[in-house]
């Protein structure tokens, strides 16, 4: 209704405070939720108000928006389509200076036009609006976001309506109605609650069970072949994967293991039976404890890994014994431990302690001893060059190590294969050349042909310090593949492939790389405000916020806007003669009927006091009020007008 | 240009936002939206507590409206309308509430309401490509409806707020201010109005229809004119010198009325102004003689904006100020006419008002029977004022057939391109004056007429 959009909406006192404090406690906000609650309350409670124009509504609504549409693009970069929540969880931040500057005006509302960019070309248009209750309510909405999941929000809610109500309800009914009608408002949104809960447990039960009749039902979380890493990744990017920050120097090249597989066919490397399994976290920290009975981490790097994906591998080096790290919201691991996390795509920050010995890792199963019966032949001839007879298993290892540095060139042009021979037939007894995928699978079939379980793992070799980025760096093309054996007891790294593929790869590197470099960089800075250090952004910049708004407050006290509140205007006191009518003024406002200001006494009798009472005729009884009023009546009048007052009075009484 | 299925649903859109405007307060609008918005965002009662929220409104809407399904008030409503409005000013009438009930009614509010006219889609086609400019926003623009409903109000006539009714007891009768603005010129058509009584907890309202028709006339929009002097001589008038005696404003005051554009200044009732705050007026009876015509061209039917200028100009004119010997008496719009003087009765302007504020355009271009109907009085006028909203050959022959009976004439033309302003007429006394329809006022107010 356009009249009643400029009304202000009655309020308790202090409620907005009130449910903001709400809000701000259901949300783990309430620093935030404190200040602005004391910033709305003492502008609404000062003495200052802002005569503020048009103009400044609009900026304030501008500036609302621009934030907004920030914190959506933030949200929705850390959260994708759970951003959605996450956005309205900290819309009371977004939609507070609108609140604060229609608070601080001397209108107290807002005009439409702040509201709509359509509205501010239509000159003529001047309705306004109060935005406080549907602030109100958008903390109601904001709260419900919030993590606790017991009656505490529902509570909130009913306090905060409640309130509302109160102070809006009609006076025309008494107290009995109004709690009746709340009363049966209650049953019925008991019983609406239950009835929703049912439903949603039905729907669930019975969706499931249509959804699980369908083949095409696949999303299975426990399948059991995985297709990441396969051989063939290409290793051709400049583009920074990995930032590496050591706590005290590490031994370089250090590499980083991603993932390792046990099962090679037709070129591809995976592995079955290996569900990945969530672990728990330590109560009250985001750090996960991979070895119970770990000694103390010698080792500790924080990481930063650029993913893509909700689920992403976590390069670890090995021997990885603890993860930290408040972005990541699960973690798992299978049983080649290898660890996946579920973490909003961007620039996953995480902190790992690793310490040797590596004797955490399982035991190798039947299928790391394995060698494909195509290749076994082919393995058995390649053994044949390299002595191995009566060596210990570590130092057949060894030999087979050296076989690949002494007779085998690092290489990433492949010449044409012959369609009779496998790439690794190719490799092995005629090119004698390729990239390190070539030597770590050749390494692993080996490992296995000479009786040595073994496997094959893929990460990255971490060599480059960025003096930007004041960290070590792995690029993609310093992704590495290498070989795993068990010796001993213990899983022993087997890096084959020659030590110059580091400076062949380093000499791909484009001209563009240092651009490309900068680019990342500051990518990589937005993705990390964007994260977890926003908020230590935004702890660091509240120490910022009291002498701030302090200076704010001084600048606006001094603003020609600024209007003190003077007290009313200070009414003449009321006539001698309107006294005279006090008694039936009393009588007709105990039912509820009082002067409108600017009434006449005759225009109010005429809508309020019946047409006679106690025998007195109201005309008459006005009729003596106004001529005393004006000075005209005779004192045998001004004694009749007190006698037909009390009998008025007491009629109405009666 | 918006489809024509969505059109359909105009009405039906409009409908449910009036209906969800008087049914609901605006405490129980906010938490109709609660409830919308916290079960879109609830639906998922994993991931948010929003569902409890929207279960809380549902539960409080659901009995509030229960508890305003009925209301029979023992109230009688009667409306105290003025004689007449003026588009485009504000103005307002009373609306007479009595209880005749035996408890005191608090918290009442009251909607009148105009009849809505039946707005077809060619017509809104029409109406709504000559106010293609005035389309504000994207949706506007792809959708329609904004516009639809600025058309629909427009053709109804004015906006009617709720207003909020003061504490009545038993027996008693209140009189209440209805605010009004006329947004166009005719006849207004109520049809019914509505009390509304909040229920206990506040969101609702319950409604009560009183059946009340009445008819209020807008007169047509004036502007500030200069005062008219044309070229005449006095010509033998069949009033008499009944009327002759009469001649100019005569000093029998009529009434007082609020102030509107073109007024004299002294005529301003200085003492009601203070009272009141507003320009009151004191109105006169018009007594006039020397007689002069007002041709005002109808046939405009294709140029609906073009119309309402040449009905302002001509109202403007009927009201505006004139010599003392000088008389309109005789305006012809179309192929009607209306005579303001009739044997020894004098015609007044609120007459000619009353007329052109009814007036409708004319389909076709039969311009002759105008003149025709020009040239058999030809022999009482002395000067002759045509305002047209095209100027064809038709047009030119009559105005040059005047000239050649000795008439002076004024000829205002209203157009909607910018051409350059014509030149006072050599031929006789004779002015030609283009005035753009979109700076109407303006132009009106820059005319140069007389001596």
């Amino acid at each position: 209704m356009s009249a009643a959009r400029s009304q202000l909406t009655p309020l308790p006192r202090l409620w907005l405070a009130l449910t903001l404090l709400g809000w701000g406690a259901l949300t783990d906000n309430l620093g935030g939720a404190l200040v602005m609650a004391l910033l709305i309350e003492g502008v609404s409670l000062g003495p200052i108000k802002w005569a503020l124009a048009e103009r400044e509504f609009h900026r304030a609504a501008d500036l609302t928006s621009v934030v907004f549409t920030l914190v959506t693009i933030v949200q929705f970069s850390r959260y994708s389509v759970h951003g959605i929540y996450q956005i309205l969880k900290v819309c009371p931040y977004c939609f507070f200076p609108l609140v604060l500057v229609a608070r601080a005006s001397t209108a107290q509302t807002l005009p439409m036009s702040a509201l709509f960019y359509s509205l501010r070309r239509q000159q003529d248009y001047r309705e306004r609006i109060d935005i406080v209750p549907h602030y109100l309510a958008l903390c109601l909405l904001a709260a419900s976001s919030g993590a606790h999941r017991d009656a505490r929000f529902v509570l909130f809610c009913a306090i905060i309506v409640l309130g509302m109500l109160f102070a809006a309800r009609p006076r025309r009914y008494g107290w009995t109605p109004w709690l009746m009608a709340l009363t049966l408002a209650a049953l019925i949104g008991g019983l609406t609650q239950l009835g929703i809960l049912r439903t949603q447990r039905w729907m669930e039960d019975s969706v499931m069970y249509w959804v699980n009749q369908f083949p095409w039902a696949l999303n299975d979380p426990s399948r059991e072949v995985t297709a990441i890493g396969t051989i063939g990744r290409l290793k051709l990017s400049d583009q920074i994967r990995l930032r590496v920050t050591p706590s005290r120097a590490v031994k370089l090249p250090l590499l980083l293991q991603e993932a390792s597989y046990d099962q090679f066919n037709f070129g591809t490397w995976s592995t079955q039976q290996a569900p990945f399994a969530a672990l728990d976290k330590r109560a009250g920290a985001a750090v996960w404890e991979l070895a119970k009975t770990a000694p103390t981490p010698t080792t500790r790097l924080e990481l930063s890994v650029q993913h893509r994906r909700d689920l992403t591998l976590l390069p670890v080096p090995r021997g990885t014994r603890l993860v930290a790290s408040e972005e990541i919201a699960e973690l798992q691991r299978n049983r080649f431990a290898t660890l996946m996390a579920e973490s909003p795509p961007g620039a996953l920050r995480y902190t790992v302690a690793s310490a040797p010995p590596y004797a955490t890792e399982p035991p190798p199963l039947a299928s790391d001893s394995e060698v494909p019966t195509q290749y076994r032949a082919l393995m058995r001839e390649v053994l044949s060059e390299i002595d191995i007879e009566g060596q210990a298993p570590a130092q057949r290892a060894t030999r087979i190590k050296r076989y690949f540095l002494e007779h085998f060139k690092y290489s990433l042009v492949q010449p044409d294969t012959f369609a009779w021979r496998t790439p690794l037939a190719d490799f092995l007894r005629h090119t004698r050349r390729g990239h390190c995928e070539y030597f770590a699978t050749a390494t692993v079939l080996l490992l296995r042909a000479a009786g040595i379980p073994a496997r094959y793992a893929v990460g990255y070799v971490v060599e480059e310090y960025s003096g930007m980025e004041r960290a070590y760096v792995a690029r993609a093309r310093h992704a590495h593949a290498w070989a795993l054996a068990f010796v001993d007891g213990a899983w022993l790294t087997v890096d084959s492939t020659p030590s110059e593929w580091y400076e062949l790869e380093e000499a791909r590197a484009t001209g563009w790389q240092t651009v490309q470099d900068i680019a990342s960089w500051l990518v990589y800075r937005y993705q990390r405000l964007a994260q977890a250090d926003l908020n230590d952004f935004t702890d660091q910049l509240l120490w910022l916020v009291p002498p701030l708004a302090a200076l704010l407050y001084w600048r606006l006290r001094r603003s020609p806007l600024a209007v003190r509140d003077a007290p009313g205007p200070v009414l003449a006191s009321p006539l001698p003669s309107a006294s005279l009518l006090d008694p039936v003024l009393q009588q007709l406002a105990a039912r509820g009927l009082t002067p409108a200001r600017g009434e006449t006494m005759a225009q109010f009798f005429a809508r309020a006091a019946p047409v006679a009472s106690g025998g007195v005729h109201r005309h008459e009884l006005l009729g003596l009020y106004y001529r005393l009023r004006y000075g005209a009546s005779t004192p045998d009048e001004r004694v009749a007008l007190g006698e037909r007052v009390g009998a008025f009075s007491a009629g109405l009484m009666a | 240009m918006p489809p024509r299925f969505l059109y359909r649903w105009f009405p039906r859109a409009a409908r449910a936002s009036r209906w969800l405007e008087q049914r609901f307060t605006s405490g129980g609008r906010l938490l109709l939206g609660v409830l919308v918005t916290g079960a879109i965002l609830g639906i998922d009662i994993s991931q948010t507590l929003a569902y409890q929220l929207a279960t809380l409104a549902f539960a409080l809407l659901v009995t509030s409206f229960a508890l305003s399904a009925r209301w029979r008030p023992r109230l009688a409503v009667r409306r105290v309308l003025p004689q007449v409005v003026t588009a485009q000013l504000a103005s307002h009438y009373w609306l007479e509430i009595t209880n005749l009930g035996a408890r005191v009614e608090s918290e009442l509010w009251v909607q009148d309401t105009l009849l809505d006219p039946p707005l077809s889609w060619s017509r809104f086609q029409a109406l709504r490509d000559r106010d293609a400019q005035a389309a504000s926003n994207w949706f506007d623009r792809a959708v329609g409806f904004p516009r639809w409903v600025a058309l629909r109000r427009r053709l109804r006539g004015a906006e009617l707020a709720p207003v909020a009714v003061p504490t009545l007891a038993p027996g008693a009768t209140v009189r209440v201010k209805i605010a009004i603005t006329a947004l166009r010129r005719g006849w207004l058509q109520y049809t019914q109005l509505r009390l509304l009584r909040p229920d206990p907890l506040g969101l609702c309202r319950a409604r009560a229809r009183f059946k009340l028709s009445d008819r209020l006339l807008a007169l047509p929009h004036r502007h500030p004119l200069p005062r008219i002097h044309l070229h005449s001589e006095r010509r033998y008038q069949p009033g008499g010198v009944s009327l002759a005696l009469a001649v100019g404003d005569s000093q029998e005051f009529a009434a007082l009325r609020d102030y509107q554009p073109g007024d004299a200044r002294r005529h301003i009732h200085w003492r009601s102004f203070a009272k009141t705050g507003q320009l009151i007026v004191k109105q006169y009876q018009d007594e006039y003689f020397d007689r002069h015509a007002l041709v005002v061209d109808t046939h405009l039917a294709d140029a609906a904006a073009r119309f309402e200028a040449v009905i302002e100009i001509a109202a403007s004119i009927v009201s505006g100020p004139r010599p003392r010997d000088s008389i309109l008496d005789l305006v012809i719009a179309g192929t009607d006419i209306l005579e303001l003087s009739a044997g020894r009765g004098l015609g007044d302007g609120m007459r000619a008002l009353t007329y052109l504020a009814e007036a409708s355009a004319v389909e076709g271009e039969d311009f002759a029977a105008v003149a025709a109907l020009m040239r058999a009085r030809i022999g009482r006028l002395a000067s002759v004022i045509l305002v047209f909203g095209h100027y064809d050959d038709a047009r030119r022959a009559l105005v040059d057939e005047l000239a050649r009976h000795d008439i002076a004439t004024l000829c205002l033309q209203v157009v909607a391109d910018d051409l350059p302003a014509l030149a006072p007429r050599s031929l006789g006394a004779g002015y030609h004056y283009r005035l753009h329809v979109d700076r109407l006022a303006a132009d009106l107010a820059r005319l140069s007429l007389g001596p």
